[in-house]
Formats: structure tokens, C-alpha cells, sequence
């Protein structure tokens, strides 16, 4: 009876197999098949405004022309400015110059009340100016787990160090309230140290250990545009 | 004939499942119940649910660029004198060896010092003699200006001079197109349509009803998404910039001209 059986499921598992590659064959073949690149029209080669090998006169040669977009009509952005902004390089020394003095005279200001549009926000990225004088205790160390950095010098000079791992890392905490993703420490321990001066950019990625100093007399000015890492409130970013 | 009747069984089947199988690859790859008609996963039906990673990375892509830069304000001059000197001299503005370039740095959700010359920053001239437009071969001493519907562009004037205009219209709008043309002599970007269309990407000139402002090195504009904008550099001068781009959160970098 054993054997009965096993000779039955031999017979059914040989035809199995043999229905299965023939099922599967034409469809892997298929597969395998390379279609024909297909010719492309004369005039879809690229060598489009030639005759013969000579330059003609263009045309106006669209395919698919773009509809108007009346200028106002932008509403897959929320929180975005409609319309551009500029600030001239004039403005930008000023508004450092202005810093500087007020800091000279001990009485220093908000850096972003010295330069029209600052701060900007949007929801993806937002720009500020900051300020570090020559007083080397007052520099902390900082860590943002919410945003990456992009750093333009407006005037003076100092350093920039990056990168590396903060020492003694602590939560900010406002108040009663901690800040998470906001770290704070007094050093960092084998960071890249960048001289900086008036015109120089600085790109810090995400999450990486930054301290800025000053090492003129009129300190060191600096817009800084946060790039939102894209999973934070704007309400957790300093 | 029983051996018969059970190999004809056994190929039947065979031949069934084998068709079930290839048209069903992906329940089958993930083992779903024949008893389910149909195969649904959060994506909708036929899209297999991608596994939940624990603690996933806020910044997936920083492995690759998880360093600091620095871009001193002297190299940044002297790649516009250099690119300037070649534009005059009408040789290909393309990098060389021993010449200064910036290295960018492109993140999921910025990028910047990404530019086709090699350079990572962005040159425009006036050309002496009208040409054909890259986008829609309008004749004009000017390249084609842009309008980006998914990134705000933030752009510092590195070296050299020109108008700048922004907002309004772009008068003859065309969708971007990929791959870029390259080279002097390169038809129009939109001739033919044999090139991947990028929506969301535009070009054209000229802007109507915008804004100009007159700019130098030194300089800074911030164009929102959606907002045109063009350049008009002075002649014999040039404009040499850098672009960050911040992909407002809508589109994949592939999309973005």
C-alpha cells in the first residue's frame, strides 16, 4: 500500500513539474526578449534648426507650451512668500557695521532689527543673523538635531568649529521647558576649525556639533539659513 | 491508464500554478493567503506594505555627506575671474585640472554647489550675437529664465554684475525637460520630444510685470517656489553665483532642473 501511494505521488509530482515549466517557459521567455529600439523621426534626433548640416533660422519649436501662471496664482506652498527678495551687499556690511557699534557702545540689539526681512521664515527653511562678540566665555557650543546649517559671514572674522562630538552635551531648557534635538556644551572634540572672514560660507549638515567665535574687535556677524530637517516643529529649533 | 489520468493531474495543476505564480508575483513573494482575493497594502491594492524600520534616521542622507564645509570668499572670486577669462575668450566652460571648484553638498533636503560646468557655481553671460533660447529657441542675447515649483532658490552673487529680474510672467512658458542640453550649438531644450518632461520645471523669456534689481558680488536674492525669475548680465562681465536649493518637501530631487 506504501508503495502504491508513493508510486501515485511520484507520477502526479513528475507531471506537476513538467506543467509547471511549461506554464512558466513562454512567460520567462518572454521576459528575456529585447524589444527593438524603435528609429527616431529626423526630427526628434536632436539636430533640430539644420538643413544639410547648416544652422536655420530658429522656430518656435514647443511641444508642449507651458500655460501662463498669473503671478499670484501659488497654492501648493503653504507658508511661502510670493514674491522674491534682495539684499545688497551695501546692506549687508551696514547692518554688521550697525551690530558692531552697538555692541562697542554696550548696549547691543537684536542682530535681525539691523537687516530688513530677517528673520524669514517659511515652513522649510528660515534665516536669521547672528552676532559673536570677542568675549570667549560667553560662546557655547551648540548641536541641532532639527536642522542643517548654511552660514554667510556678513563682517569680521573668528572661527568656526565643526563637526566632532560635544562635550558634556546638555538639553537646552527654557524656563521649566526642555528643548529636545537642542543641545548645548562648553567644547567639541575633534571638529573641523575653519578661519572665517567677511564672504565665506560654512555648510553644517544636520546634527553636527558647531561653535562660532569672534577674534576681531568689532566681533563676527553671520546670517544663518536653517534648513528644517523636515520632521520638526519650527517650535523646537533655536 | 491510472499512470495517464494521474500525470495529466499532476501537469494541470503544475501548469496552473505555474500561470498563478507569474501573474501574482508579489503575494506570492510575500506569502499572502490564496484565500485573500485580492493582494493590499497600504500603498493599495497590488503595493506590498514596506516594513516598519525601528527608530528610523531623520536625516537619511547624511551618511554620505556628514561633514562641514567651508568655502573661502577668495576661491569663490577667482572661479568667476577664471570663468569670466573663458567666457571672453569663447572657451568651453568647463572645469580643468589645477583650476579652483567648490564641492557641494546635496542632502534630501537642500543642495548647493551643484552646477554641469564642474565649477559648483553658476555662470551666466550675455552672448554677443543673438541665439536661439534653451527652451524655446526664442532669439535673445539671454538665456532662458526659470521657475521652479518645487524648490525656493537662494542665490549669492559671487562675482561680475547684471540685472536681475523676478515675479511677473514668463512670456512663452515651456516645461523643463531631461536631460539638459549641453554645449554651445545645442538645439533647444524642447525640440522634439524625446526628452523626459519634468513638470513642475519651466523656462521662457522674457519676464513681464516683474521686478529688477541691479546686482554685484556680494549680493543675495531668496525666489520663493513658483516665482520666475531671470538674469541679465552685463556684457563682457558676466554673473557668477551659487544656488542652495531647499526642496520645499514636494518633490524628489530628480524633479528639480
Amino acid at each position: 500500500m506504501t508503495s502504491e501511494r508513493i508510486d501515485w505521488a511520484t507520477i502526479v509530482a513528475a507531471g506537476f513539474v513538467v506543467g509547471f515549466l511549461a506554464g512558466a517557459g513562454p512567460l520567462l521567455g518572454a521576459q528575456r526578449t529585447t524589444a527593438p529600439v524603435p528609429e527616431l523621426p529626423a526630427d526628434q534626433s536632436g539636430a533640430l534648426n539644420q538643413v544639410d548640416g547648416v544652422q536655420q533660422p530658429p522656430e518656435f519649436k514647443s511641444t508642449i507650451p507651458a500655460p501662463l501662471l498669473p503671478h499670484g496664482v501659488r497654492t501648493m506652498w503653504p507658508n511661502q512668500p510670493n514674491e522674491a527678495t534682495f539684499w545688497s551687499i551695501d546692506d549687508i556690511r551696514k547692518a554688521h557695521q550697525t551690530v558692531a557699534e552697538a555692541e562697542r557702545n554696550r548696549r547691543p540689539i537684536d542682530p535681525n532689527t539691523a537687516l530688513h526681512d530677517l528673520p524669514y521664515w517659511t515652513r522649510t527653511h528660515a534665516m536669521f543673523i547672528k552676532h559673536v562678540g570677542s568675549n570667549l566665555r560667553a560662546h557655547m557650543a551648540e548641536q541641532h538635531l532639527g536642522y542643517a546649517q548654511f552660514i554667510v559671514v556678513m563682517g569680521g572674522s573668528g572661527t568656526v568649529v565643526a563637526g566632532g562630538t560635544l562635550r558634556g552635551p546638555v538639553t537646552l531648557k527654557e524656563g521649566n521647558r526642555e528643548i529636545p534635538g537642542e543641545l548645548r556644551g562648553r567644547e567639541i572634540r575633534g571638529g573641523e576649525t575653519f578661519a572665517v572672514r567677511e564672504g565665506d560660507w560654512v555648510s553644517i549638515p544636520a546634527n553636527l556639533p558647531s561653535l562660532v567665535r569672534a577674534d576681531s574687535a568689532d566681533g563676527l556677524t553671520y546670517m544663518v539659513m536653517k534648513v528644517n530637517a523636515q520632521l520638526y516643529p519650527w517650535d523646537l529649533i533655536r | 491508464m491510472r499512470t495517464v489520468l494521474l500525470l495529466i493531474v499532476g501537469a494541470v495543476t503544475g501548469y496552473l500554478t505555474s500561470a498563478w505564480t507569474t501573474a501574482n508575483p508579489i503575494s506570492h513573494q510575500a506569502g499572502v493567503s490564496q484565500s485573500s482575493a485580492a493582494v493590499r497594502g497600504r500603498g493599495g491594492l497590488g503595493v506590498p506594505d514596506i516594513p516598519p524600520v525601528p527608530n528610523p534616521p531623520l536625516y537619511p542622507d547624511t551618511a554620505l555627506v556628514n561633514r562641514p564645509m567651508h568655502y573661502r570668499a577668495a576661491d569663490l572670486r577667482r572661479i568667476h575671474e577664471i570663468r569670466k577669462a573663458k567666457a571672453l575668450r569663447g572657451v568651453p566652460p568647463t572645469w580643468a585640472p589645477g583650476e579652483p571648484r567648490i564641492e557641494g553638498q546635496l542632502f534630501r533636503t537642500h543642495q548647493f554647489g551643484v552646477s554641469s560646468s564642474g565649477y559648483g557655481l553658476t555662470f551666466r553671460q550675455r552672448h554677443r550675437q543673438p541665439r536661439p533660447s534653451q527652451a524655446n529657441g526664442v532669439m535673445s542675447h539671454y538665456d532662458d529664465g526659470d521657475q521652479h515649483e518645487g524648490v525656493t532658490d537662494f542665490v549669492i552673487v559671487v562675482g561680475g554684475s547684471g540685472r536681475f529680474v523676478v515675479d511677473g510672467e514668463i512670456e512663452n512658458r515651456e516645461y523643463g525637460r531631461n536631460p539638459r542640453p549641453s554645449g554651445p550649438g545645442t538645439p533647444p531644450r524642447n525640440t522634439g520630444n524625446t526628452r523626459v518632461l519634468l513638470p513642475g520645471e519651466f523656462h521662457g523669456q522674457p519676464i513681464r510685470n516683474g521686478h529688477s534689481y541691479d546686482t554685484k558680488a556680494g549680493d543675495w536674492l531668496i525666489v520663493p517656489p513658483g516665482v520666475p525669475h531671470w538674469w541679465l548680465p552685463t556684457p563682457d562681465e558676466g554673473m557668477t553665483y551659487l544656488i542652495l536649493k531647499v526642496n520645499i518637501g514636494l518633490y524628489p530631487p530628480a524633479l528639480i532642473d
